[in-house]
């Protein structure tokens, strides 16, 4: 069993490499160098949480361009993820006030075909029970789980995204595992999860 | 609390970060629990399951490079044309701020001494320089100057280049 304190995965040296630069310099250079890192990371989160690509773009921008502007205000290389996706929160739930409002002026307004798409596509068979095992959570502890092993956070960057102490974090993270330890199948073990979901869903 | 063993030490047991005798103490009563064995095994799958998700997740949403490029370039087009209206509009309005309050206390105490004042509060504030003196350092300025034109021009006077400059 890995150490709960590191990420989920380990950044890649380029990357951690690229951010150095970046916070020395702050150079146009620089950040286009760490843009690929960083980018693709915050899209993706964006559209886990089942936002349109268009609008998961436009908020990823968003973040990477507030990034540019603020770094000055980063003391601490070792803060700079929970910073970020702190930066993408804050974005995000800006975004769905806006749309709550929005929706409330058009009452209903049904998916987009493109939306639909993409959902369709998105939804391999480990990511639709993931969802549905997330459904046994309350938000809070769905949103910690997500940030720590959808976006590989670790405990102190997750401390920083959210503004929580280190050991809320760790017993938040507690409690949810235990909830879904009750949830989650007995045979899902070794091998890759999505053959064996698809197997497992043929059978 | 979990069989006399509180949520703290299972968080820290789960994470490999307990000492060794309160991990030996928790590992004895495993031995004996067949209950606390099977939330381990749980919880253990859990974690292995949910790393598995990390990994899987990093292959989702695929980005082609012409995409990145795309919004690479909007997102420099934005930080040029914030830096290009930040350099146009302040900085002249900085340096016809500056020149106005020379004037006012020109007119209190002399040419040369408003010009050194200026100099002076500068130097001594957040600036560092009097062509350094951008909006986020104003107020830092604009203090320095305000108390050293106290000196020059008595209390009244120092008032006034602080509300002139606050405007």
């Amino acid at each position: 069993m890995r150490s709960f304190q590191e990420r989920t995965t380990p950044r890649r040296e380029d990357e951690c490499q690229a951010l150095e630069e970046f916070m020395c310099l702050r150079s146009a250079e620089s950040f286009c160098n760490l843009f690929r890192f960083l980018y693709p990371q915050v899209r993706r989160y964006f559209l886990a949480r089942g936002i349109n690509q268009m609008a998961a773009e436009e908020l990823a921008q968003n973040v990477l361009f507030t990034v540019y502007q603020r770094i000055g205000a980063l003391l601490e290389r070792d803060c700079f993820y929970g910073w970020f996706f702190k930066i993408a929160r804050n974005e995000m739930l800006q975004y769905l006030r806006q749309q709550r409002r929005r929706i409330r002026i058009a009452e209903f307004e049904p998916l987009t075909k493109e939306a639909e798409q993409i959902r369709a596509v998105d939804h391999s068979p480990l990511f639709s029970h993931f969802e549905e095992w997330m459904t046994h959570l309350e938000e809070t502890e769905r949103e910690i789980i997500m940030l720590r092993f959808v976006d590989g956070l670790s405990y102190e960057e997750l401390a920083e995204a959210l503004g929580l102490p280190l050991g809320t974090v760790k017993w938040r993270i507690f409690n949810a595992k235990k909830k879904l330890a009750k949830i989650i199948p007995v045979g899902l073990a070794t091998t890759r999860l999505s053959v064996q979901i698809k197997v497992a869903t043929a059978q | 609390m979990i069989h006399g063993i509180s949520e703290q030490a299972w968080i820290q047991y789960l994470d490999k970060q307990l000492e060794v005798s309160e991990r030996e103490r928790i590992e004895a009563h495993l031995a004996d629990c067949a209950e606390c064995r099977e939330f381990c095994k749980r919880m253990a799958r859990t974690d292995e399951f949910l790393h598995r998700l990390a990994d899987e997740h990093a292959e989702r949403f695929p980005l082609q490079n012409e995409q990145l490029h795309i919004n690479l370039a909007k997102v420099l087009a934005r930080v040029l044309d914030a830096e290009a209206r930040e350099g146009a509009l302040s900085r002249p309005a900085i340096a016809q701020r500056m020149k106005y309050l020379e004037e006012i206390l020109a007119a209190m105490c002399g040419e040369w001494t408003a010009v050194n004042a200026l100099r002076v509060a500068a130097t001594s504030s957040l600036a560092g320089a009097h062509e350094h003196v951008t909006q986020d350092n104003w107020m830092s300025f604009l203090k320095k100057l305000t108390s050293i034109a106290s000196v020059f021009c008595g209390d009244a006077g120092a008032r006034l280049l602080w509300e002139y400059g606050n405007v």
